[in-house]
């Protein structure tokens, strides 16, 4: 659950490490969680982000639960292409976008 | 669909329960129940906790190494799906169970035997230490040992005197 505010691990080699929350994109929501698209603001300068791993824990088709000990994303430029080119950490299978997921090694969250 | 092992008391974790837990590194870390969770994020080491699997497994309580084992290693190789393998798999999935089952409980029987000469030891070494709480009654039952003996000589005496006497 990332809210703006927010501070999260930049999970990719593109320089900042750590990003905060400014804006959900997408439909009006106050919750972003893996896969989603937010606005960070980095070092002064504002991307987009693509939320790799969330902390609060999430429910599984077979009713099971995972968490991941961090909040994670990915610094992404308004038209969607990656910052960065590497991938660190743990990557959802939730993110959707290929680019991104050929980045890095995914677990399937 | 997998049974996983818990990582901290090895019991199976079913689908639907428990908790998964992805670490930075990417590691994972399955847990049955919050008990096992909760022991493992206060960073507690499943060898030194003596409910767990892990901690009889490496203290000897438990069969730890057998051919049986094998047969539950996970293998990278991916197999196409056949019904008759699937079929032969679970027979010898029965068969191999069966087998490590008789193999633990020889295992227990095995350790138990050296149990028995501890149990003995202890016995004697708490008698040594404790005489002195039951030797009252040694004194009374060795007195009434001694008095039944009296009695049964004097009657023995008797029955002579009165066979002798009958002659």
């Amino acid at each position: 659950m990332i809210q703006i505010r927010t501070v999260l691990k930049v999970l990719d080699n593109s320089g900042p490490k750590t990003a905060r929350c400014i804006g959900i994109l997408g439909p009006p929501k106050k919750f972003a969680t893996v896969g989603n698209k937010i606005v960070v603001a980095a070092e002064g300068k504002v991307y987009h982000g693509i939320v790799a791993c969330c902390k609060v824990e999430k429910k599984r088709p077979d009713g099971s639960f995972v968490r991941i000990d961090q909040n994670g994303v990915i610094l992404v430029e308004s038209n969607g292409k990656p910052v960065g080119n590497r991938v660190f950490g743990v990557l959802s299978d939730r993110v959707k976008q290929p680019e991104i997921l050929s980045l890095g090694r995914v677990k399937t969250i | 669909m997998r049974l996983e092992k818990c990582y901290i008391c090895s019991s199976t974790v079913y689908p639907g329960h428990g908790i998964e837990f992805v670490r930075n590194d990417a590691k994972v870390f399955r847990f049955c129940r919050s008990k096992c969770r909760k022991t493992f994020h206060m960073k507690r080491n499943p060898r030194y906790l003596r409910w767990t699997k892990a901690y009889r497994k490496s203290h000897g309580k438990e069969m730890a190494i057998d051919s049986t084992f094998e047969f539950e290693r996970k293998r990278q190789r991916i197999q196409r799906y056949d019904r008759e393998l699937v079929g032969r798999t679970i027979q010898a999935i029965q068969k191999v169970d069966a087998v490590r089952m008789k193999r633990e409980k020889d295992y227990y029987k095995n350790r138990m035997k050296q149990a028995n000469k501890q149990v003995q030891k202890t016995a004697v070494r708490e008698l040594e230490k404790g005489i002195s709480l039951i030797e009252p009654d040694i004194l009374r039952m060795n007195e009434a040992v001694k008095a039944r003996e009296t009695v049964q000589q004097g009657v023995a005496m008797v029955e002579r005197d009165q066979l002798s006497g009958s002659n």
